[in-house]
């Protein structure tokens, strides 16, 4: 019966058009996610009327292509030019950008490309084994536990302010308040709109990004050297990554790609949260973790394995229990509607043969990622000869053009330079911006957990340590912060022994 | 020489200092504006609310605390720092140029007041021509080319290949029988 099914199976997949629109997917994705502004939900969203024509199995594994590459893609810009094309690439910047400034942007693409398929491979299979078992975990998620979650992926923010402890929890407090701009989730009412109409559904996050990372680089640049400018030439591209590179950070990429798939089964989570947790842990059980931030390979691998290990587990709601995990999932779940196919229990009974077609596909896409993403880096990592002063005058209109065309809006162009304005002035004040990012992406979902938690308990703060997975997740927080502020006293003693 | 030398830790330490001084006073500047100005002009609470913590103010306000509690840490390190650290002459911040600054300001300024009027090509084209000159290119064949096909690539990417519309301004005409 398994056999049959299987056979099947295979007869509906191994198909040319099938192979084709995979391909297709996968190379569109990696393309519109290296885009400032572009982000994956778009590519996908857009090449959904393309599937109205396709078989049920084609039509999807496109789509399942553009989401795979699109996710990848996202850390291209985000290594060579600081400005992550996706939300969830945000966490690449941290070590990737620091790697090619030092001249090893094709390692830290490499690195980069690696991760992310060994964490898609990872996840796939995860997928396709724990389906029924993760999803049922991942149903077990309330508010509170959310909410601990969130609080333990929080204390990254410690990890990325190296020594500058005390302003990198002040930047946080700015990207939390920064992020409660909009309509008051339980309420309706208005916070900081101030009767702009653009505001109320509160700031978007790629005009932020961008603002935040690639501009003051630009502005920098363009206030302290131009004035002595020569055509620069940047020795960026460098060579690829080694094998011991890959072996080095092997245990990372494998402990990423669990947290990926364990928090992208818990539906609207995101790939985000997962990298800066991935992040948080690699940081923690590395042997050098003050090395973190300044260009090491494990740390883009650690983010790159925890947003790709999310890109199958999302599938797992969806297919297992017919509940899409974010705004991706939920265009796929309409793909599925539109070829008249109900994702859920039901669908494992009706058409299994269906399913593994689809399993196999995305099997293919972790090759084709690999494939696609090796043949783009030589041309990408041309990027990095452009010199600059060429680089930063099109980086800018690229992002002015990326910042407008998320809503159609030039508000957004605006809000990009004022924040390019504020990451100006937080590194001249050498005040870390990641910790502000951390914030301000996961303050929505601290926020709206930690309200929902106390609307549910009415008003009583014990549903916070209500279950044992709240109670895991402190003691988790709990550990976590005594391991960094011991680190953190560690190397200020060594600081001041040196300087002593 | 070496008297130089000597200096240098110290001016990086006084240049570190002022910044951390600066970075407190921000912070507390912030948090209290917000607390006492941007929350009860800028944030509508309803007639009735269940518990304090479901109010639309309540989590700013937490926020604004810690961030309060943070800047003036950070302050009283300063203070209790300059005590043992001394005073330092060196104040002369690293290299920026007042004039660029000011310059890329006014052309940043003027390209968004301009952008919704010239729309994203002329007024791109104009920025890219500016910064490019600004940044020290005296390459005749990238002053033009750039400017000129960089903003038509991107506009005819994004209206015709992802369908997003991108405003002409006043060469939407010209652009539209591309």
């Amino acid at each position: 019966m398994m056999l049959e099914t299987l056979s099947i199976a295979f007869s509906i997949f191994a198909t040319v058009e099938n192979a084709v629109a995979l391909l297709i997917g996968v190379v569109v994705g990696t393309v519109v996610g290296a885009i400032p502004g572009m982000t994956t939900p778009m590519a996908v969203a857009l090449t959904l009327p393309f599937t109205f024509t396709l078989s049920p199995v084609t039509g999807i594994l496109l789509l399942l292509g553009v989401y795979k590459g699109g996710i990848y893609g996202g850390s291209i810009t985000a290594i060579l030019i600081n400005t992550p094309g996706t939300p969830a690439a945000s966490c690449t910047v941290l070590d990737g950008y620091p790697l090619a400034k030092k001249g090893e942007a094709r390692r830290a693409l490499d690195i980069a490309l690696y991760s992310s398929c060994i964490a898609d491979f990872i996840s796939n299979i995860s997928l396709i084994l724990f389906a029924g078992v993760l999803a049922g975990f991942a149903l077990r998620f309330g508010s509170p536990e959310l909410f601990t979650l969130i609080v333990f992926s929080l204390t990254i923010i410690a990890g990325v302010s190296g020594q500058q402890l005390l302003k990198g929890f002040g930047a946080a407090c700015l990207g939390l308040l920064l992020a409660t701009v909009g309509l008051d989730l339980i309420y309706g009412t208005q916070r900081f709109v101030f009767d702009q109409v653009q505001l109320m559904s509160g700031l978007t996050f790629i005009p932020v990004l961008i603002g935040l990372f690639a501009l003051p680089e630009i502005i920098n640049y363009f206030v302290t050297s131009a004035a002595n400018s020569q055509a620069l030439k940047s020795p960026l591209a460098g060579r690829g990554a080694s094998w011991q590179d890959l072996k080095g950070c092997l245990k990372t990429i494998v402990r990423g790609s669990f947290i990926g798939v364990v928090l992208g089964a818990i539906p609207g989570i995101g790939g985000a949260p997962a990298a800066f947790m991935s992040y948080s842990e690699a940081r923690r059980n590395s042997k050098n973790p003050e090395e973190f931030g300044t260009g090491v390979p494990e740390g883009v691998a650690a983010a790159e394995s925890g947003n790709n290990g999310v890109a199958g587990a999302t599938m797992i709601p969806l297919l297992a229990l017919g509940i899409p995990g974010d705004v991706i999932t939920a265009i796929i779940l309409g793909a599925f509607m539109i070829h008249g196919l109900r994702p859920g229990p039901l669908m494992f009974q009706d058409n299994l043969s269906l399913i593994y077609a689809l399993f196999m596909g995305i099997m293919l896409s972790s090759f084709y990622l690999f494939v696609v993403g090796k043949m783009s880096i030589k041309a990408i990592s041309r990027i990095a000869d452009i010199p600059r002063h060429r680089l930063y005058p099109v980086v800018l209109v690229l992002c002015i053009f990326g910042a407008y065309a998320v809503n159609n809006t030039i508000f957004d162009v605006g809000i990009m330079f004022l924040m390019g304005v504020l990451g100006f002035i937080m590194l001249r004040l050498n005040i870390p911006a990641a910790p502000f990012l951390i914030a301000f992406i996961l303050g929505p979902l601290l926020e709206d957990n930690f309200r929902q938690s106390l609307l549910i308990s009415r008003g009583d703060y014990s549903v916070f340590v209500s279950s044992g997975i709240c109670w895991f997740f402190w003691a988790l927080t709990l550990i976590s912060i005594i391991l960094i502020t011991w680190q953190h006293f560690r190397s200020s003693g060594k600081n001041t022994g040196l300087t002593g | 020489m070496a008297h130089l030398l000597h200096n240098q830790p110290a001016a990086t330490m006084e240049l570190n200092r002022r910044r951390d001084l600066l970075a407190a006073i921000g912070f507390i500047t912030i948090a209290v504006a917000i607390l006492f100005i941007a929350i009860p002009y800028g944030v509508q609470e309803p007639k009735k609310v269940k518990f304090l913590a479901l109010s639309p103010s309540y989590y700013p306000r937490l926020v604004c605390y810690c961030l309060l509690g943070f800047g003036l840490a950070l302050l009283a390190r300063q203070i209790f720092s300059s005590l043992k650290a001394g005073e330092s002459e060196n104040n002369s911040d690293l290299t920026i140029k007042p004039v660029y600054l000011l310059t890329i300001a006014a052309t940043l300024t003027i390209f968004y007041i301009a952008l919704p009027y010239l729309g994203f090509v002329l007024s791109t084209s104009v920025l890219l021509l500016v910064l490019l000159l600004l940044a020290g290119d005296r390459n005749i064949v990238s002053l033009v080319a750039i400017p000129l096909l960089l903003p038509i690539s991107v506009y005819l990417f994004f209206t015709k290949v992802a369908n997003i519309p991108i405003p002409g301004g006043i060469l939407e005409p010209l652009l539209t029988g591309i």
